[in-house]
């Protein structure tokens, strides 16, 4: 009988334990910031980027007095992607808030979108034509509703260590790239040092320079109903102009890590490309010794009476559908990207000229800027903008671009035998076979 | 018996060692092949090594001195700001309470668990022994990879992602625990089972009682490899936890890796941290952790 | 009188059922005691196992959208270059492993085990460190080993006049720089296999062989490796299964480049898995991968013999 008895109890306590334990275990996803706010996570993937939204949301605070609070939180840029997309299957979890780069928006319209449509607040709120759509809306659009909001108006132009230049007598305003080529060689013969470098994978950035000048080309990655162009002349123009450019020896491959940091400051690589959050936030931020020795001017031209400029990346901010605080989230950040005072926030920082209209007009963006020796460069970027050419964004964003990048450019531009056209012939296929798996 | 010795030498030549005379040139020649032999190892040791201490040393230096010419190995200006920064920018306590929490619950699960079905196997006949044994043995040749989708649609479906349930549970079984438990619980004396029941006690008491002190062996070696597992796994709570503030430490440092070296020192310190404790654990249980990795897998 | 009739009926039933109870228990106990692990190992063992293999015959994104494709996803991968990539760099990467590292290993043992050493725990303990680090941290520790400017590498490189080598974004040195990272990690358990099995030798084959004329070289090829037949086969097996899991590192480091020279099997299971959410091809990824490991190992029983398998 005892051990009976006995047995029946610690059955049941065993029971009783391992239940509750279970119980406890399976509901446990405690909070880390405990006290009476709740708090919305922000996701980043860049803490340059999220400085100016940190300001902006002082000024939130400051005005609307919230409820809430915001915690942010820095991720590798594939990780948090991932992360928010494995969210979206899951279906709980992840952030309330996040910033969603331009390339990787495509990955979330697969399925159901995890993204909060903003289009209606928007419309409320009576904002929505005071945007230059292209750059704020339209790369965070699918079938007509908005998904996200970004606040970059993404101006390329070309940065030029004038300095370097003047030394090596190099001929300024380039015309064409050809010029540009010219002007390289020149350069390369009396000083020993680059005067650009090409950008080449995954690991040192990617296809950006090839896109810069694909777009402005006229080309680009998708055609109108969201299939892959990467065989089309414009592209093989640039890939070819960068692998000779390696041929001629008068360019190099980018550094990686620090070292490419460590080449511009010391003018072993004389220019950049690239809206401002290159030429400026990425500049200022890791070579800020280098300050008041840099131009603008507008891209050289492919062909006379061709595009100076193009548009490249951007990031934009969605709220998630999973968050427990959309409400909140949503008007704190359509606040943010519409008003004049928070956008000013991120040209101090990073030069970013914002998307919003009444803030554009804005007499302080058109100042001169020291970093660029007084250069008023809001004036070029006004000048140029309307140049820019039309591009087609697609649910197909990152396959296209991994192949682009791994049968295309980066083969081209490691083994300069290759031929680009072949390159991009098997870029194209690729993509295509991918997409066609998958559909 | 000390006559006769075996000696085996690093490169490829190998020479018996008699006892017989030649005593000084035998002298030498010993000496010489200890001394290369002893050094050919040592240097290993230190190639393992110092990358380690590399590490730990970096977590004391400014990013600058990372990343300076020319490269330094302890730091010349030693500072506390990588931790100090670590520790207060990210949540690394918590990260490390839920490694502990993880790995430690984990632990005691899967052993107990493996010890309990462990003992059926060995000691029980029923029926469906057989084929639930051949289910097992089964399973064994199926790589962990096969289960990663199919695991999260589970975890999916019982809405347990960022729990600790998640991480604790899908791990505590596997059928290297049950053969391991039965291999240690077979060579138990019947008798003595046998003895325990004509005594009056309940088959639960005999498993809790006689049986899992017998095994204790064994017991050590699963919690070990469990314990070990469970604190350096990366992949699977990569895929189920999305909130920060259940992050294991392994997560946590992973998110701190990037095409972007400018975190380094923080990361370096992060790296220090999660380290040191299986570290210590492991110094002063070498034995033990050495045995149980192999015993495990040889066993196994 | 009725209550305590329903009373007696009550305890009665009750010691019913603990008679029945200490006379049965040992038929129904071992159910009860692999009741929780099998139900466990139902729901997150056997379930996923077969819905996996169900999956594999489907394409479609994430688990809602699923269209049934047959053999599709399995025929796609003879097409597919990057899961070629991934096959041919994870068996580069089990190359060394094999090649390199194990022989090496051995020969740590042998060094270790002779006489010529005395603090054998210092070696055994000193080698064995990276065994018990997380993959994290040797990633993170490599990634300063390997880095091209400031890597620990390089710097034992140029001492000896080699130039730096670009570790981490030049594609053919890339697994090699992974294989490096392999040897580090793996030598000091390896080496303590071969150490056991060379203690399970007895000593008394060598004295006879000494006896008769045998030398060192001799010795080994006719005594040591024949017996050490059942420890290279697990060996072997072992780092083969071992190298499939390479994960981490190119996951933090290389993020499978450049352009997939660093793309293993894992994390091309993961890649489709997970970051374009293709669960039905992952599937199948994973279980062609079972297949190649059945396959080599199989092979691997054949070469080194049954009985060896069954030790």
């Amino acid at each position: 009988m005892a051990s009976i008895n006995r047995r029946t109890f610690l059955k049941a306590t065993g029971g009783l334990a391992t239940a509750s334990g279970a119980w406890w275990l399976s509901g446990c996803a405690p909070a880390f910031n405990t006290g009476a706010k709740k708090t919305l996570q922000f996701w980043a993937f860049s803490d340059t980027r999220i400085f100016w939204q940190q300001k902006a949301w002082e000024l939130y605070k400051k005005l609307k007095k919230p409820d809430f609070d915001i915690n942010w939180v820095i991720f590798p840029y594939n990780q948090m992607h991932d992360k928010v997309l494995i969210t979206s299957q899951a279906g709980s979890g992840g952030p309330d808030i996040v910033d969603i780069e331009i390339s990787q928006f495509s990955r979330f319209i697969k399925g159901d979108v995890v993204f909060v449509d903003l289009g209606p607040k928007l419309q409320e709120m009576g904002v929505l034509d005071n945007f230059y759509r292209p750059s704020a809306t339209d790369p965070w659009t699918w079938k007509g509703k908005i998904y996200g909001i970004g606040n970059e108006l993404n101006t390329c132009l070309m940065s030029y260590r004038w300095d370097i230049w003047k030394k090596a007598g190099v001929k300024t305003p380039i015309e064409t790239w050809d010029e540009f080529a010219e002007e390289a060689k020149r350069f390369h013969q009396d000083t020993g040092n680059h005067l650009i470098e090409q950008m080449y994978d995954a690991v040192t950035g990617g296809q950006g320079y090839w896109w810069v000048m694909t777009l402005q080309g006229g080309g680009g990655l998708f055609d109108a109903n969201g299939l892959p162009v990467l065989n089309k002349a414009p592209s093989i123009r640039t890939l070819t102009y960068q692998q000779n450019a390696l041929k001629d020896g008068w360019s190099m491959r980018r550094p990686i890590g620090p070292a490419y940091n460590t080449a511009l400051s010391e003018g072993k690589i004389a220019t950049v490309l690239g809206p401002s959050w290159n030429f400026s936030g990425f500049t200022q931020e890791n070579i800020p010794e280098t300050k008041g020795k840099w131009h603008l001017q507008p891209l050289p031209r492919w062909t006379a009476g061709g595009s100076r400029t193009a548009t490249w990346g951007g990031t934009g901010v969605s709220v998630l559908k999973t968050s427990e605080s959309v409400a909140e989230a949503q008007d704190f950040v359509l606040f943010e990207h519409s008003t004049p005072e928070a956008l000013l926030y991120d040209f101090a920082e990073r030069q970013v000229w914002p998307t919003y209209k009444p803030a554009l007009d804005d007499p302080r963006l058109s100042q001169p800027l020291p970093f660029f020796d007084n250069q008023k460069v809001g004036d070029l970027i006004k000048e140029v903008s309307p140049e820019i050419n039309k591009w087609y964004n697609s649910p197909y964003y990152p396959e296209t671009n991994g192949s682009c990048l791994r049968l295309g450019i980066t083969p081209a531009l490691l083994d300069l035998k290759m031929s680009p056209e072949a390159a991009l012939n098997n870029a194209q296929n690729d993509a295509l076979d991918t997409i066609s798996f998958e559909s | 018996m000390a006559d006769v010795n075996i000696a085996v030498q690093e490169e490829t030549e190998r020479s018996v060692v008699r006892s017989t005379g030649d005593a000084p040139y035998r002298r030498a020649d010993f000496v010489v092949k200890s001394v290369l032999i002893n050094a050919g190892l040592l240097i290993l040791v230190l190639l393992t090594i110092v990358p380690f201490l590399y590490m730990m040393l970096g977590a004391f230096k400014p990013n600058a001195e990372i990343f300076g010419v020319p490269l330094t190995f302890f730091p010349r200006n030693p500072t506390l700001d990588n931790m100090t920064a670590l520790l207060s920018k990210f949540p690394f306590a918590r990260w490390a309470l839920n490694t502990v929490v993880v790995a430690v619950v984990g632990a005691i699960f899967s052993v107990l668990l493996s010890s309990l079905a462990g003992f059926a196997f060995a000691k029980y006949e029923f029926r469906f022994k057989n084929i639930l044994f051949m289910l097992l043995l089964a399973t064994l040749l199926i790589p962990n990879q096969v289960l990663l989708v199919p695991q999260f649609q589970v975890i999916r479906e019982l809405h347990w992602f960022n729990t600790y349930a998640a991480l604790i549970v899908p791990r505590a079984v596997g059928a290297f625990g049950i053969f391991l438990m039965r291999q240690y619980t077979v060579n138990l004396p019947n008798e003595l089972l046998d003895a325990a029941r004509v005594d009056g006690a309940t088959e639960f008491s005999i498993w809790w009682r006689i049986v899992l002190p017998l095994v204790r062996p064994g017991l050590a070696v699963l919690a070990i490899l469990s314990f070990t597992g469970l604190w350096n796994d990366f992949l699977w709570p990569l895929i189920v936890t999305n909130d920060t503030s259940m992050f294991v430490l392994n997560l946590g440092l992973g998110a701190l890796v990037g095409p972007y070296d400018y975190q380094y020192g923080i990361l370096l310190s992060g790296a220090l941290l999660s380290s040191l404790p299986v570290i210590i654990i492991f110094l002063i249980f070498q034995r033990q952790f050495i045995d149980g990795f192999i015993q495990g897998a040889f066993k196994g | 009188m009725a209550t305590a009739q329903a009373r007696l009926t009550e305890g009665g039933s009750r010691f019913e059922f603990n008679h029945w109870w200490r006379h049965n228990q040992r038929k129904f106990a071992p159910y009860i005691f692999i009741a929780p692990f099998f139900i466990i190992f139902l729901v997150f063992g056997l379930y996923p196992i077969v819905y996996s293999f169900v999956l594999s015959f489907y394409k479609g994104f994430g688990f809602e959208q699923k269209t049934f494709f047959g053999l599709g996803n399995y025929i796609h991968l003879f097409r597919d270059a990057r899961y070629i990539k991934a096959v041919l760099n994870t068996t580069e990467y089990a190359a060394g492993s094999l090649f390199i590292l194990s022989p090496l290993a051995l020969l740590v043992a042998l060094a270790i085990n002779s006489v010529y050493v005395r603090w054998k725990g210092l070696y055994k303990i000193g080698l064995f460190f990276p065994v018990i680090t997380s993959a994290v941290i040797i990633a993170i520790i490599f990634g300063r080993v390997l880095d091209q400017q400031y890597g620990l590498l390089n710097l034992l490189l140029s001492w000896f006049g080699i130039a730096p080598v670009a570790w981490l974004s030049n594609a053919p040195v890339v697994m090699p720089a992974y294989i490096i990272m392999g040897i580090w990690t793996w030598l000091g358990i390896n080496s303590l296999y071969w150490l056991a099995g060379l203690n399970g030798i007895n000593k008394e084959y060598y004295e006879a062989a000494s006896i008769d004329g045998a030398n060192a070289w001799s010795s080994f090829i006719h005594i040591t490796l024949p017996m050490l037949r059942p420890v290279i086969l697990f060996v072997v097996i072992q780092a083969i299964i071992g190298s499939y899991n390479l994960f981490e590192a190119p996951f933090l480091l290389t993020q499978g480049g450049p352009s997939d020279a660093s793309m293993t099997l894992t994390l091309y299971i993961y890649t489709q898995g997970f970051q374009n959410f293709n669960v039905g091809y992952a599937s199948a990824i994973a279980y062609s991968m079972t297949v190649l490991l059945l396959v080599l190992s199989v092979l691997n029983i054949r070469l080194f013999g049954w009985k060896a398998a069954g030790e």
